[in-house]
């Protein structure tokens, strides 16, 4: 009887762990499924050892990492074409790390495989500082892709995107950034006020115009974070003022110029602030500004409000309040849009519904220092 | 501290203290200032022989703490001090090698009620120090004004383009009153 009952105990035993032994595997790796307008990149800076520059693919709708790109050394951002085939992103190497000799590619990435495909060498005189999303555009029709340099002489590296090469640098002096513009057409800002307009031929050849000055630069500069909207770039003063610019015909039409803020909340110390405070949702109109209440010098500052205006008829519609302070924002382009912060204070990216400001993720850890957004456009 | 905490702090310290500087430093003129034209400071001459220890300038009538964000020399400066990564206030850890370009400032000595021009010359050849980030930004100006841009990799004409840390040299007086 007691053999028995061993015997009946070790095959329960026996079954039991058959039962739950896991099938042999072999190692894949993954592939990502068809975009959704709800993915969001964001670029790490790695303040520490800016030599590893990342960028981190994040689905706003389960607060999920898809994937990470390495694009080395004072990383900004990545280049899509129009309908997300190809990612071309602006890339700086040392041969040795840190020293070396330097090489400035773009590198072609499948955004499925998220596998670089091939490479575009330019002249090794890319911007580096910290992100502006002026510092390389592609234009509208896909055809040429323009790299702002600063060596500190300023000029633009021309890119032929279909066949995959570097045509020429054009000499840029007192204009920096490039915002694509119309069809094959670049436009940049000039530190005295005016704006340059690049336009290309075919082949690529350029011819430039000046516009006259749309701000002056000792009364209320224009800074760098701007916001694509439509054929349209939104440009913002230190003091809270919106320069739209409409660039469909690569010439630069302005705008008349109007105010973020009230007489009564500038007096009472309202700024915008961070390091991409402004994202303006295509399908919606609606114009996102992350702002704070600090003096003069504090346009870098983080916030945790971020005020939403009809971008045609430039009233408020909402205040949204974060659950934590961020520097850098950006909504996705759809109609039901989320809002993507970089948090201020700990590593990691949070995301809201933009409509209601409800926190629905927060992705912890992600990004050494998140400091700029760009949605994918499917 | 984090480098968003100490920015957002320090931001915020300095709003008050100073006046518009960047008037001044548009009729300046300057644009790019190397660190082979900085000026021996009339109270550099004074320095004992001494060896500073890490925490003080070790230059008479230049007070404050140069591995600190309050230090009067930093009120424009973004980025690691490197004085607190085995350089000075003015000199460059072992290793790195002082841009010669930069952007520039304008702070005032609390010493002697002097406003200075001071230089912002990057340490480059290796990766970030990561030690002492400071962000104070007064007059700092976007990319489109370069010479006033804090923001910018400044390590250019360098061996290596790779930033290590930020100093902060005193290149002069500034002779006009500030508005």
């Amino acid at each position: 009887m007691k053999n028995r009952l061993g015997l009946f105990l070790f095959l329960v035993c026996f079954n039991g762990l058959a039962a739950a032994e896991l099938a042999v595997e072999t190692p894949t790796t993954k592939t990502l499924p068809d975009p959704s307008g709800h993915w969001m990149w964001v670029s790490d800076l790695v303040f520490n050892a800016m030599e590893g520059g990342k960028a981190y693919l994040i689905d706003g709708d389960s607060g999920q990492m898809l994937g990470m790109l390495s694009t080395g050394y004072f990383f900004a951002s990545a280049l899509q074409d129009s309908d997300y085939q190809t990612i071309y992103a602006p890339e700086v190497y040392m041969s040795r790390g840190t020293r070396g000799e330097r090489t400035d590619v773009i590198t072609l990435y499948d955004p499925k495989t998220l596998e670089p495909i091939d490479e575009i060498i330019i002249p090794p005189k890319h911007f580096s500082g910290i992100p502006v999303v002026g510092h390389a555009a592609i234009s509208s029709d896909d055809r040429f892709i323009a790299v702002y340099n600063f060596t500190p002489a300023q000029s633009v590296s021309i890119v032929d995107v279909a066949n995959k090469k570097f045509l020429h640098e054009i000499e840029t002096p007192g204009c920096a950034e490039v915002f694509a513009t119309g069809s094959s057409a670049f436009n940049m800002i000039c530190g005295d006020g005016a704006m340059l307009t690049l336009q290309l031929d075919d082949a690529g050849t350029v011819t430039t115009a000046r516009s006259k000055k749309f701000f002056d630069p000792q009364a209320d500069m224009i800074d760098d974070k701007m916001a694509p909207y439509g054929t349209s770039w939104a440009f913002f003063t230190m003091s809270g003022k919106v320069q739209m610019i409409d660039m469909a015909n690569g010439t630069p039409v302005f705008a008349e110029p109007w105010s973020l803020f009230s007489p009564d909340q500038l007096a009472d110390s309202w700024k915008l602030g961070g390091y991409q405070y402004a994202t303006i949702c295509e399908s919606t109109g609606e114009l996102y500004v992350l702002v704070h209440r600090g003096g003069k010098y504090t346009h870098k500052s983080p916030g945790v409000d971020v005020w939403v205006y009809d971008i045609k008829t430039k009233v408020r519609k909402r205040m949204i309040s974060l659950s934590h302070a961020a520097t850098s924002i950006h909504v996705t382009q759809d109609e039901n849009p989320l809002l993507f912060s970089a948090d201020a204070e700990h590593s990691g990216v949070r995301i809201y519904d933009a409509n209601s400001g409800k926190h629905l993720h927060y992705v912890k850890g992600l990004a050494s220092n998140p400091i700029l957004f760009w949605p994918v456009r499917p | 501290m984090g480098w968003f905490d100490c920015l957002s702090e320090r931001s915020v310290r300095n709003v008050a203290r100073h006046t518009a500087r960047r008037s001044f430093l548009s009729r300046l003129g300057v644009t790019l200032v190397g660190a082979a034209a900085i000026p021996a400071l009339p109270v550099a001459r004074a320095a004992g022989q001494r060896e500073p220890a890490p925490d003080e300038s070790g230059i008479e009538g230049d007070p404050g703490n140069p591995q600190t964000c309050d230090y009067w020399r930093y009120c424009s400066i973004d980025g690691f001090l490197c004085a607190c990564c085995g350089g000075t206030q003015n000199s460059c850890p072992p290793g790195t090698e002082p841009s010669p370009v930069t952007w520039i400032g304008t702070c005032r000595n609390p010493a002697d009620g002097k406003d200075y021009v001071i230089s912002y010359n990057d340490c480059c050849g290796k990766s970030g120090c990561g030690r002492c980030f400071c962000n104070t930004n007064e007059g700092d100006a976007p990319v489109h004004r370069p010479t006033l841009d804090n923001d910018i990799n400044w390590c250019l004409g360098t061996k290596s383009n790779a930033y290590h840390c930020s100093t902060g040299i005193v290149i002069g007086v500034a002779t006009e009153p500030l508005r």
